[in-house]
């Protein structure tokens, strides 16, 4: 396989890719924790609870919804991303595709959301 | 009207402390994972891909920084202490919200997480580490807590805001709080 000069190995691009999948991973499941838990104070009948507990958790949603998960990872996907496409000349499935290499459904997720849908084909089953 | 002065049940307690304990390990998680990346793309020593990644990956790893500090959590574990400690406890003069938190926690048998613990030791409360889970809990403050004395009695121990007890209740076995002096209070 012809590696163009610059461009990340396979290796690397890989380990880089599982890495912002994991971070992206970790944001979902903390934004999930947030929403499961505000739920929990807002369905309360106790009314008490409701008082004592749903402005923090609101406000706690409404702060996290700010900078919802993919953005605090974009700018890091979107090097990677693009250092494909810049330093390889491929468009990020075919470099996928030629390689043989699949990556993980989070980082296909967080990919899609900044307008960079991967394949099915090339995300790991 | 006055409003029932209703606290969340154990149980609802235990889910709510569950899932503010899940929020900030994912966002940990998260951000482990952003400064390995980090970490990965500086140790690469090579131009090309570093001139492309490092910055973002820079940016990244300092808003994940920026927006933890517990700034985000301390709020939602405050409302929930404050909530337990004020409406499941009778005041008794001198205490603090700490050690009435303390004593509902005891008294409902709830041991909660480490980083619940950490969470709301940045919020300004102090929880024992006799009621924090004992797989969680700091080792050097692991003794347990109580053991008997030679009278047989429990004596608390590494429970500093429920010194005041001298002889706990068992755990779990819920402390009234009306109507008298909760059981386990020292008399003076």
């Amino acid at each position: 396989m012809y590696q163009p000069s610059g461009l990340l190995t396979d290796q690397e691009f890989m380990l880089l890719q599982g890495l912002l999948g994991s971070g992206y991973d970790g944001l979902v499941r903390c934004q999930e924790s947030l929403e499961t838990g505000l739920l929990v104070v807002t369905y309360s009948s106790n009314v008490s609870v409701e008082i004592d507990m749903l402005y923090a958790f609101e406000a706690n949603a409404n702060e996290v919804n700010t900078f919802l998960a993919k953005d605090l990872m974009a700018k890091a996907t979107l090097s990677l991303l693009r250092h494909v496409e810049n330093r390889g000349g491929q468009e990020i499935n075919d470099y996928l595709y030629a390689r043989q290499m699949k990556v993980t459904r989070r980082f296909a997720e967080l990919s899609s959301g900044l307008g960079y849908a991967i394949e099915p084909d090339n995300i790991e089953a | 009207m006055p409003l029932p002065q209703n606290t969340v049940t154990k149980e609802e307690f235990e889910a709510l402390m569950g899932y503010i304990t899940l929020e900030k390990q994912g966002f940990d998680d998260a951000k482990g994972y952003a400064n390995s990346g980090l970490q990965y793309v500086v140790l690469m020593q090579r131009v090309t891909p570093e001139v492309d990644l490092v910055t973002p990956h820079a940016a990244q790893y300092l808003n994940l920084e920026t927006v933890d500090n517990y700034s985000n959590f301390t709020a939602i574990a405050n409302s929930l202490n404050t909530h337990v400690a004020t409406r499941g406890t009778t005041a008794i003069p001198g205490e603090t919200l700490s050690t009435r938190l303390n004593r509902w926690l005891w008294c409902q048998g709830v041991r909660v997480t480490r980083v619940y613990h950490d969470i709301s030791a940045a919020a300004g409360w102090t929880i024992d580490w006799c009621n924090v889970r004992s797989d969680d809990a700091d080792p050097d403050s692991q003794m347990g807590p109580y053991v008997l004395d030679e009278d047989g009695n429990p004596i608390a121990i590494g429970c500093t805001a429920l010194s005041p007890y001298k002889n706990p209740p068992p755990l779990g076995s819920g402390c009234p709080t009306s109507g008298g002096t909760p059981i386990g209070t020292k008399s003076p």
